[in-house]
């Protein structure tokens, strides 16, 4: 029997189509992790990085880089592995920076990965977001997070989710997913301080 | 019905937000962004919400997916666990180490000796489970009306009496032929669904659910897996959460016994 995973080599134009297609995402967040993830953890474990820190960082450059793609952003000027790469370094540099280590200065540089002009604010931006993100979505129930999910993310008709929901009929479905939303919206906006965040993740996304 | 004065906003901003507007249509909401401070607020904390939403449904799934790997990853790994045999320090902590590691291997080995294709199939078969509420309580033909009355026997009866059947029927009908263990006859009914694409609006995936069922009972153990992967890599699948990491490590054993 063939245990073994074969990894099938995509091209990175195929792989751009992969990641806008929401459908395959698991398959292809597979694909990423398995062709480069070690490629970026070894400049993390090379420069004061452990493990964990490798895996924490290349969780927010595929978060990141898929975004940037289904937004339309990637410019596809550099190969995908040199833009993980890029952006690797680039996370790694700022949070060395923010944990303060005089070992920032002995991190390995590579010139000839040097890309022209790429933006990696987004990703800073998001990193800063991140707990925010999570510490507000909380907030909301389980059922209010996955109607949310369903409709917002995964863009499934309504027909589809009141499969998964266990809703009378559609009409109470949609008051209810306009409650959550309301409740959300409520969330996000409460204060000054968290909707500057976010104002900035608009701005980035968009 | 329930009023939800927010609803219409919200159903507008997601037309514009999707591009789905009319021309017209987009010009008067252009028009009322520019004139309504309100409304343009709105918009903006309707947008804001959504970025938040789409982001933290990013980061739950690739987190899920990459969790999910180091664990398949450790579980593969599972076969080069060295239990410590001689140790000199830490004795107590070393040995429940050892004690885990044991009770692993062992249930580890009796999984892989107990699970048979047919007992597989016996856990996961249940009949499918025809929607009786409210208006359907009519059936509309005798296959139904069998189908309904758990009587499987009749149920193949009546398919096998009449012709041009509805992708329903060929569904019940292998159903039927699963629990009277007329196997290839079931394979044959969600075949036929999955080869005609009309049949993707309904019971398309329940067919491929019980065609790998079929299967694995058929002790063809690979083309289930085939099936049964396809079904946990797409989360959307109807059958998604029943075929988890863990039924399919189960099969994958049951074709290794089988290779």
């Amino acid at each position: 029997m063939e245990m073994k995973d074969e990894l099938i080599d995509h091209t990175d134009k195929e792989l751009v189509e992969l990641i806008k297609n929401k459908k395959k995402s698991e398959a292809t967040i597979r694909y990423l992790y398995k062709r480069y993830f070690q490629y970026t953890a070894n400049f993390i474990c090379a420069n004061n990085g452990m493990q964990e820190d490798a895996e924490d960082i290349f969780q927010e450059v595929l978060v990141a880089f898929i975004d940037l793609i289904r937004k339309e952003k990637f410019r596809g000027e550099a190969t995908v592995k040199t833009y993980l790469y890029a952006m690797t370094r680039n996370l790694w540099l700022n949070e060395l920076k923010k944990r303060g280590r005089s070992l920032l200065r002995e991190t390995v540089y590579s010139n000839d990965l040097e890309m022209t002009n790429p933006d990696f604010s987004y990703a800073i931006a998001t990193r800063e977001a991140k707990e925010q993100v999570y510490a507000i979505m909380d907030l909301l129930g389980q059922t209010c997070k996955k109607i949310l999910i369903l409709f917002y993310y995964d863009q499934l008709p309504m027909k589809e989710i009141i499969e998964k929901v266990n809703y009378e009929n559609e009409q109470v479905l949609r008051n209810k997913k306009h409650k959550c939303m309301k409740q959300l919206s409520e969330l996000v906006n409460k204060d000054e301080n968290t909707k500057l965040i976010f104002k900035n993740l608009l701005r980035h996304g968009n | 019905m329930e009023i939800n004065p927010e609803g219409e906003n919200a159903n507008l901003f997601d037309s514009y937000l999707n591009r789905e507007l009319s021309d017209k249509e987009l010009l008067e909401f252009k028009k009322k962004l520019e004139s309504d401070i309100e409304f343009a607020y709105k918009l903006e904390k309707y947008t804001t919400t959504q970025v938040v939403l789409e982001n933290y449904a990013l980061r739950e799934e690739i987190r899920s997916t990459l969790t999910s790997m180091k664990l398949e990853k450790q579980h593969d790994s599972v076969d080069y666990t060295i239990i410590p045999l001689r140790i000199p320090r830490r004795r107590n902590w070393m040995r429940i180490a050892a004690s885990v590691a044991l009770l692993f291997v062992t249930f580890t080995a009796y999984q892989y000796f107990s699970i048979t294709n047919n007992k597989l199939y016996d856990e996961e078969f249940k009949p499918y489970k025809l929607a009786t509420e409210r208006s359907e309580t009519n059936a509309s033909n005798s296959i139904e009306t069998a189908y309904l009355n758990n009587n499987y026997y009749s149920t193949i009866k009546s398919f096998e009496q009449s012709t041009n059947h509805a992708t329903k029927e060929y569904f019940l009908a292998g159903n039927a032929y699963l629990e009277e263990k007329k196997i290839d006859k079931a394979i044959q009914c969600f075949e036929y669904i999955l080869s005609h694409p009309e049949g993707k609006q309904q019971f398309y995936e329940d067919a491929e659910f019980y065609l790998a069922l079929a299967l694995l009972e058929k002790n063809e153990p690979q083309k289930a897996l085939a099936i049964l992967e396809k079904i946990n890599l797409d989360k959307n699948h109807l059958y998604h959460e029943k075929v988890n990491n863990w039924f399919l490590l189960k099969v994958k054993i049951v074709q290794l016994k089988h290779s």
